[in-house]
């Protein structure tokens, strides 16, 4: 068989020196970002400023993020979601921890030995659990403050809504009266589920994060299933009340 | 006969080429995909937590997509339920980004 040399096909020796650098990236491109952090990360015992500076970051980081919450509680708050006394609670948890960070920053910036900088930065984690405590908790808040709105919303419609059972023909009536009481039924359920949360959400601090990790993530747990459940129930007393007014044939 | 395998031999050859270039072209795609997913979890490696740069997902900075309530009951009610869902969404991209802090609190 005749040889074929790549100057006589340039496009596929192309193609495989292409496909080998991309290979050659994909194996390589993460190992040598990992590499790069962990050389950036670690600082010698007493090299003072390097902790400084990590610990900075890591607080910057959280600093960004708590921003990001806080937007998105006033995005919340101007579409309605959330009531002004809801986002103001949020808000002040936000800047309650915000204040925390950058009191924790200037002491770790004043900082003249390593050893106590590095006391400032395990006081990032063990203090304030941003992450693994303060966002996903705050989250969940909000959740549950829509949900309650939306019960609240919920259950001022139902005098409308028997009015307009009332006045509907009686060929209809029964099974308006059906999903009547299937909408308060869910309503009732939902209500079950938000003491639950109500119980659950303040349990979730960072120290008992700190102090019972297990216990922490079963309290997390409980809660996630009071809110799903809750928002399976008001979906479906919302489906409810859609029939309703498809029955009816007019807004309730 | 020569020049029959000859064009066969050239058509193979474009169309391995065009197929190693599509290969090479989805590798890249991948190497970068790869080098995002790193940058977001390497904060839970145990060695790395100190230069982690926690990444913000869409669905927080994103304006929620829900319309204000407005229209009819039984529809300012379906975007209630549709609230809730982007918020429980939240949540999940929120535990997503815990991890940063679920492991041991590495020092520097």
């Amino acid at each position: 068989m005749k040889k074929i040399s790549p100057l006589r096909m340039p496009l596929t020796f192309l193609a495989i020196l292409a496909a080998s650098g991309a290979l050659l990236m994909c194996a390589f491109l993460p190992t040598s970002a990992s590499a790069a952090s962990v050389q950036a990360a670690r600082c010698a015992a007493d090299d003072l400023q390097c902790v400084i500076k990590a610990g900075d970051l890591l607080i910057s980081n959280r600093l960004a993020d708590l921003n990001i919450l806080k937007t998105r509680v006033s995005n919340y708050l101007s579409e309605k979601r959330l009531t002004d006394a809801q986002a103001s609670e949020l808000q002040n948890d936000v800047s309650s921890n915000e204040s925390g960070l950058q009191s924790l920053k200037t002491k770790l910036d004043a900082e003249t030995v390593a050893k106590e900088a590095r006391k400032d930065v395990a006081n990032i984690y063990t203090q304030f659990r941003i992450y693994a405590v303060v966002l996903p908790r705050d989250r969940r808040h909000i959740v549950l403050d829509i949900e309650v709105n939306t019960r609240d919303k919920m259950v001022s419609a139902e005098t409308n809504i028997q009015n307009a059972i009332n006045q509907a023909p009686s060929d209809q009536k029964d099974q308006l009266n059906t999903l009547f009481n299937d909408y308060k039924q869910r309503i009732s359920d939902a209500d079950l589920q938000f003491q639950t949360a109500n119980q659950t959400l303040p349990q979730l601090t960072p120290a008992s994060f700190n102090q019972n990790r297990a216990a922490y993530e079963a309290t997390r747990r409980s809660l996630d299933l009071a809110l799903r459940t809750a928002r399976i129930d008001l979906g479906q007393a919302a489906k409810d009340l859609s029939q309703m007014v498809k029955i009816i044939g007019h807004d309730i | 006969m020569f020049h029959l395998n000859r064009r066969m031999r050239r058509t193979g050859s474009v169309l391995f080429a065009i197929a190693l270039l599509t290969l090479s072209l989805l590798l890249v795609a991948c190497g970068s995909r790869f080098q995002n997913v790193s940058g977001q979890s390497s904060s839970t490696g145990t060695s790395q937590q100190t230069t982690t740069t926690t990444t913000t997902t869409a669905a927080d900075t994103a304006t929620p997509q829900t319309s204000s309530p407005s229209g009819n009951t039984s529809q300012q009610l379906q975007d209630a339920i549709q609230a809730i869902d982007n918020a429980l969404n939240d949540v999940s991209s929120a535990d997503a980004t815990a991890a940063v802090e679920s492991g041991a609190d590495e020092q520097p």
